[in-house]
């Protein structure tokens, strides 16, 4: 090799000193692309940032919706199943009181309220609007009389030191006022108690019943949590009402929703992304078995078929053989629809359509090259005799990423079950599909490439159809009664060579994916 | 006019003026830069743009070991190299025994700068990254190699090969030249 590192005629240095003694000056649109391209950057910035506390926001407020949604649906539940509730069923009347009776005949005895006079009212800004309470039990008294229970919460106190309704010294001092050792009667009939301002006034003068009485539209049939909040503690009534459960303001992620059920049908959207391998046990095999002493330093030329272009190099290499192809698994999509069926509260099966975009990439230093058209086309391992067909040569070039996609339908029947079914589940899945390959591309990652796209029909090196087997652990959600959501890290690997006569090497890839599906149970 | 610390410092927290300055400071050299990597003007231009682009989203990184002008230049150079790598090299590569002689010295000085930049436009693209970085740059063969992710020998022989192309060019422009005025 001749010695051309060597600068003996200066020419180097005098290039050089012309180069860097010269200036040329670039046109004003380099500039403002340049600011432009800063400005996009800046607004970029700005945007991410709006983005992240965007998405806090965001992951906030769904939080606080699926707590409050949980909750509130938990309290619901919970005042129709787990609240002890007294269900009122007549009420005895005498002059001054009425008295409440519930199904055991317990008597309830909360604070009595007696008609008092206007001077009495204004003596203490405690005391209830003695014409309200006067209204009230006329008409309670009428109502009982009449009909012989009470429609309304009636409310009976015995005397009782520490379960005084008015309890302040002063008044009690006042004996035509209240009385401490009088029995108070509220007595609130369906009239009254639709009547807001009667109402208002006890929440307002009074101030004690602000959580205190639930008040029920049809005739106040339960009486629930009633509890005095604004009264000093040693004067707080408390209710004799027997709690024997309590409804907490959260729930048990362990509860189970569903107990018991039997046959059911279920829908599931479907999403998986994972990384595809179809170099997994593939076999050595060159498409043609010329290509191989394409890469023999000194014996071959820089393309086959092509005499006329016979120098060589061996600095690039042909990849023939994908066995030793450095294939890359990339990230794939996968989305489909299920439908299955619930054989009982654990076992399910399920089958439905599901569609991927599998994705793989490599290096080629080789195209296939058009001679009567000059396209350039990528060439790969996996590429066959018959692209090479009608004039088409292999060209050796400098090396560029080649991705090849796979569009497969895939058609699965699986079956799950459940070892742990709570409100979080964990089960085992596993089945098989049909895959039906719906199209193969060819991508070379240069402009100079053009892609190749092979359909169902001419799926030259793949087979049409071919089966896989699937098995994963399925990490379930019930977030409703019908809902759930369910993660499911999945393998799935083809049972058989999934290339034709055509190729010349075998191939079984597989799919290791994590799938995300919303079912919905009906 | 501001120092060079002083646009650093501005360009560093993003004063668009200072930007502005230290790029027509260095604009028309990096320009001559991207010209011998590229094919056109109009690539010359993408890659300088690109090239200060660069510049001013890293110059928060810049530790004044080496000079401005020496750091820029390197970015766009790299800036350059990146936009060849795409490319590719379907140019059939020939063996450097197969070159002829060298031919004797042929001046440069008397060139205009646009004429010998149209010279090495005119190399194939392996050829012409090869040579620039070493004719001009200054890169030994190993680096070349290393930085392209190509043999030793590769990078020699597209060296020989553009030189000669060169030396081929300026001949005939002498040539033609003579003839023209004799």
């Amino acid at each position: 090799m001749k010695d051309f590192d060597n600068d003996k005629d200066n020419f180097n240095k005098s290039l050089k000193k012309k180069f860097d003694a010269s200036g040329i000056e670039p046109s004003n649109a380099v500039w403002e692309g340049i600011e432009g391209a800063l400005l996009k950057h800046e607004n970029v910035k700005m945007q991410k940032a709006a983005v992240f506390y965007r998405n806090i926001a965001a992951a906030v407020l769904i939080i606080a919706a699926v707590s409050i949604y949980f909750n509130v649906q938990e309290v619901f539940n919970g005042s129709n199943q787990n609240i002890e509730t007294v269900d009122i069923t007549s009420v005895e009347s005498n002059e001054t009181s009425l008295s409440l009776y519930d199904n055991q005949s317990d008597i309830i005895t909360p604070p009595q309220i007696i008609e008092n006079d206007t001077e009495a009212s204004n003596s203490s800004e405690r005391v209830i609007n003695s014409k309200v309470i006067k209204n009230l039990t006329e008409t309670s008294k009428t109502i009982s009389d009449e009909q012989g229970f009470a429609v309304g919460p009636n409310i009976t106190a015995e005397d009782n030191n520490s379960q005084n309704f008015l309890p302040s010294d002063q008044e009690r001092d006042k004996d035509n006022i209240i009385s401490s050792k009088q029995t108070l009667v509220v007595a609130l009939n369906e009239n009254s108690l639709q009547d807001e301002s009667f109402i208002n006034d006890l929440y307002e003068r009074e101030n004690y019943l602000s959580n205190a009485i639930a008040l029920n539209h049809a005739g106040i049939n339960r009486i629930e949590n009633i509890a005095p909040i604004s009264f000093e503690a040693d004067n707080i009534i408390m209710p004799e009402v027997e709690v024997e459960e309590v409804a907490y303001f959260a729930i048990s992620n362990l509860d189970k929703v569903n107990k018991g059920s039997g046959l059911a049908f279920q829908s599931a959207f479907n999403v998986g992304s994972g990384s595809f391998n179809p170099n997994a046990n593939i076999s050595a095999g060159s498409p043609q078995p010329g290509f191989a002493a394409l890469n023999a330093p000194g014996s071959a030329g820089r393309t086959s078929n092509d005499a006329a272009s016979q120098e060589f190099s061996a600095e690039r290499q042909i990849v023939d053989d994908l066995s030793n192809a450095p294939i890359r698994s990339n990230i794939s999509m996968t989305f489909g629809l299920h439908f299955g069926v619930h054989l009982n509260d654990r076992l399910k099966i399920r089958t439905g359509l599901q569609y991927g975009n599998y994705r793989s990439s490599t290096e080629s230093s080789a195209v296939i090259r058009d001679i009567n058209s000059d396209q350039i086309f990528p060439y790969h391992g996996a590429s066959n005799a018959t692209e090479l067909a009608d004039g088409k040569i292999v060209n050796i070039t400098s090396e560029y990423n080649v991705y090849n996609d796979f569009q497969i339908l895939s058609v699965p029947l699986l079956v799950s079950y459940k070892f742990l079914d709570r409100k979080f589940g964990i089960g085992l899945m596993a089945g098989a599909t049909a895959d039906i390959m719906l199209r193969n591309t060819i991508r070379g990652g240069d402009d100079q490439i053009s892609e190749i796209s092979f359909e169902n029909n001419e799926s030259q090196s793949y087979k049409n159809l071919f089966y896989s087997g699937v098995a994963g652990v399925e990490f379930s959600y019930n977030f409703s009664k019908n809902y759930s959501l369910s993660i499911t890290p999945t393998y799935k690997k083809a049972f058989m060579n999934i290339t034709n006569d055509n190729a010349s090497f075998n191939s079984a890839p597989d799919f290791l994916s994590v799938d995300m599906s919303i079912q919905f149970t009906f | 006019m501001p120092t060079t610390k002083e646009l650093i410092s501005g360009c560093q927290k993003g004063d668009r003026k200072c930007q502005y300055d230290l790029y027509k400071q260095f604009a028309s050299g990096m320009m001559v830069v991207a010209t011998r990597y590229s094919k056109s003007t109009q690539e010359a231009e993408d890659i300088l743009q690109e090239g200060f682009i660069k510049v001013f989203q890293s110059i928060k990184n810049f530790r004044e070991d080496s000079s401005l002008g020496y750091w820029i230049k390197r970015i766009v150079i790299n800036t350059a190299l990146n936009h060849q790598r795409n490319k590719l090299y379907l140019y059939p590569m020939v063996d450097v025994d197969d070159m002829k002689d060298g031919l004797s010295a042929v001046s440069v000085e008397n060139l205009a700068l646009e004429d010998l930049m149209d010279l090495v436009q005119k190399l194939p693209t392996g050829c012409q990254v090869i040579f620039n970085l070493y004719a001009v740059e200054g890169y030994q063969h190993k680096e070349i190699a290393k930085m392209l992710n190509i043999s030793e020998g590769t990078s020699k022989s597209q060296y020989a090969r553009a030189r000669k192309l060169l030396m081929d060019f300026l001949e005939k422009q002498s040539k033609w030249g003579n003839e023209r005025f004799r």
